[in-house]
């Protein structure tokens, strides 16, 4: 693209001091820094980019292959480069300081950085610590007037008596040890305006409790994972022990994505803004002891969202709901109804959701290819409402041929009577079904099915 | 609100005299046209001193394009906004004075971030061939603290 190169003036070098800073606000800081090298124009420019990203894990891999005295080198360098950095920035107020390390070394002087970062007002922090020690951060992280992003991974997490984070809108917290088992709720009650929450998490965070109790809160994704290894060495005279719990009340929440296959109980209260959701929950069945109601939890959480209005509804769960009314759906428009990578259709839910469902317009399937149970399709005994009136579009994904997969879709065109689109993704299908799916009788005189292979 | 402003569509006129009717929604990407129309100072035509027509017309489409583009095309608008900030230094820079001075965020920060790609990563050398014009360029010995950890390799 530079045609003129060597013959054209520097140009860029001619733009103001302020938006070349906005330039080098955009690099890693040993990228901005080395910019010193390249002309006394450059040379203090970077130490008014107001922005920081430390980042040692680009070379994990090398350092892992290096010899002990080496690391050492490299560690030391690390740290004298952040020091010098620190010691020579001019910047008033950090906007960013991102933090990325793994060694043991450098995990002692975590907690100056930080404070460093935290005493020139920052406001978007990150720390990913992924050595395989937790580190502490400083006490005076809990009550920064600044922070508006905070980002932690690999910490352990020792609630001081008072938090208060008065403009954190984000937090994201990844693979954190709790102090105990309130530790994240004191921590939430710190945060008033709080509007997005991650929480990824491994079971034996000591969470046993997770209770998401926030007022302002808009968008909330929790992922749990469970540690098999850990879970078979369970202690097997631990007999009291509850399982994990999961407890949701944030009235202005409108975004919801859970990945839980660890929670026993859920509860879902005061959620009334709640539009978009997706579930991806599973039997906690790795629990040998413990008895835990699959219809019941999803009964649970299904009621706790009655103002859905687009829905990703994937459970593993087998069990029948029979025993549990779902609530009707008023404003569910849109479902994307799926199962988990060897599990089919939860044949009767997906009866039950088109049941309650009476405004659905769009309808998303995801089968399961890997999964060869034999099921029987039960259609509803009336023709539900959605089909009748409002649903138009239907999209079958990874079809692969199943006689119940089958008996859904001649089911849904030969009920649905405003339906305009069917498309079938059929590349996972070895034989041709194209006659077979064109020949079932339709109920919509409009309707296209598209075929795609 | 101005006549113009009723029929939701600005003229905006170049420092070399060419005029562009664009939708107000367009116009107002740029914080210094919104500030105008806002304060009620627009008149039927604004004039957009210091950009050329040229440069205008780039400005427009990049505006254009995002405002039609939704959240769902967030890919197509990444590869959009890569292949429209790939330009030579020349047109980079007008481009970039022309967003800071008529406060365009999204497009100043594209642009940006593409010269800062064109930083990451490369030897001070290939910095100055590369980007810099090496010629003109004053060369200083001192690298005092490039040499300290930036530029190590692992030997």
């Amino acid at each position: 693209m530079d045609s003129d190169i060597g013959k054209s003036e520097d140009k860029i070098s001619k733009l103001p001091d302020a938006l070349l800073c906005h330039i080098l606000s955009f690099l890693p800081t040993k990228y901005s820094v080395g910019t010193s090298a390249l002309s006394t124009r450059w040379q203090y420019l970077w130490t008014s980019v107001p922005n920081f990203d430390f980042d040692e894990s680009v070379n994990f891999h090398e350092y892992a292959l290096l010899s002990k005295r080496r690391q050492k080198e490299v560690d030391l360098s690390f740290e004298d480069f952040v020091n010098r950095v620190l010691l020579l920035s001019d910047a008033p107020c950090f906007q960013k300081f991102h933090l990325n390390i793994g060694s043991l070394r450098l995990l002692a002087l975590v907690d100056t950085w930080i404070s460093a970062a935290i005493k020139r007002n920052v406001q978007d922090l990150e720390l990913t610590n992924m050595y395989d020690i937790n580190v502490r951060l400083p006490i005076k992280l809990f009550t920064s007037k600044t922070l508006v992003v905070l980002t932690l991974s690999g910490v352990f997490l020792d609630i001081p008596v008072s938090v208060l984070l008065p403009s954190l809108k984000s937090l994201k917290l990844d693979s954190v040890e709790f102090g105990d088992e309130d530790s994240l709720q004191e921590f939430l009650i710190g945060c008033p305006i709080l509007e997005n929450l991650f929480i990824e998490r491994w079971v034996v965070d000591k969470q046993g409790v997770l209770n998401v109790s926030v007022p302002m809160l808009k968008r909330l994704m929790i992922i749990c994972y469970r540690d098999d290894f850990l879970d078979q060495m369970d202690d097997p005279n631990e007999s009291d022990d509850q399982g994990c719990k999961l407890m949701i009340d944030a009235p202005q929440l409108e975004d919801l994505y859970l990945a839980d296959y660890v929670s026993e109980v859920f509860l879902l209260r005061n959620l009334p803004s709640l539009s978009k959701v997706s579930f991806f929950v599973g039997s906690t069945r790795l629990r040998r002891r413990s008895f835990t109601d699959d219809g019941l939890r999803m009964h649970k959480l299904l009621n706790g969202i009655p103002n859905v209005k687009f829905l990703d509804a994937n459970f593993t769960c087998q069990t029948d709901v029979n025993d549990y009314m779902l609530p009707t759906f008023h404003n569910l428009t849109q479902l994307k109804f799926g199962a988990d990578f060897d599990t089919s259709w939860n044949l009767k839910l997906l009866a039950d959701f088109l049941r309650c469902s009476p405004y659905l317009e769009v309808l998303i399937l995801t089968g399961s290819r890997f999964s060869d149970t034999a099921k029987c399709w039960n259609p509803p005994q009336e023709v539900p409402s959605c089909l009748l009136l409002c649903l138009k579009k239907i999209q079958i994904k990874e079809f692969s041929g199943k006689d119940y997969e089958l008996d859904v879709i001649e089911y849904l065109l030969s009920n649905a009577k405003v339906l305009k689109n069917m498309t079938i993704n059929c590349q996972y299908t070895n034989d041709c079904f194209c006659g077979e799916l064109a020949a079932f009788p339709r109920g919509s005189k409009t309707c296209q099915l598209n075929l795609l292979h | 609100m101005s006549s113009s402003l009723e029929k939701n569509m600005l003229i905006l006129r170049s420092s070399d005299g060419e005029e562009f009717i664009v939708p107000e929604v367009v116009a107002v990407m740029s914080k210094a046209i919104k500030n105008m129309v806002e304060d009620e100072c627009a008149s039927n035509t604004i004039p957009v001193p210091n950009v050329d027509a040229n440069i205008l017309a780039m400005v427009i489409e990049f505006c254009k394009k995002h405002d039609e583009s939704e959240a769902e095309a967030a890919s197509d608008l990444k590869t959009f906004d890569s292949e429209f900030v790939n330009r030579g230094q020349e047109a980079l820079y007008d481009l970039i004075t022309a967003a800071n001075f008529r406060d365009v965020k999204e497009l100043l920060d594209a642009l940006c971030q593409n010269v800062a790609e064109m930083i990451k990563g490369k030897s001070v050398h290939h910095i100055r061939i590369q980007f810099l014009g090496y010629q003109l360029f004053e060369i200083l010995t001192s690298n005092f603290i490039w040499n300290i950890w930036c530029d190590r390799d692992f030997d």
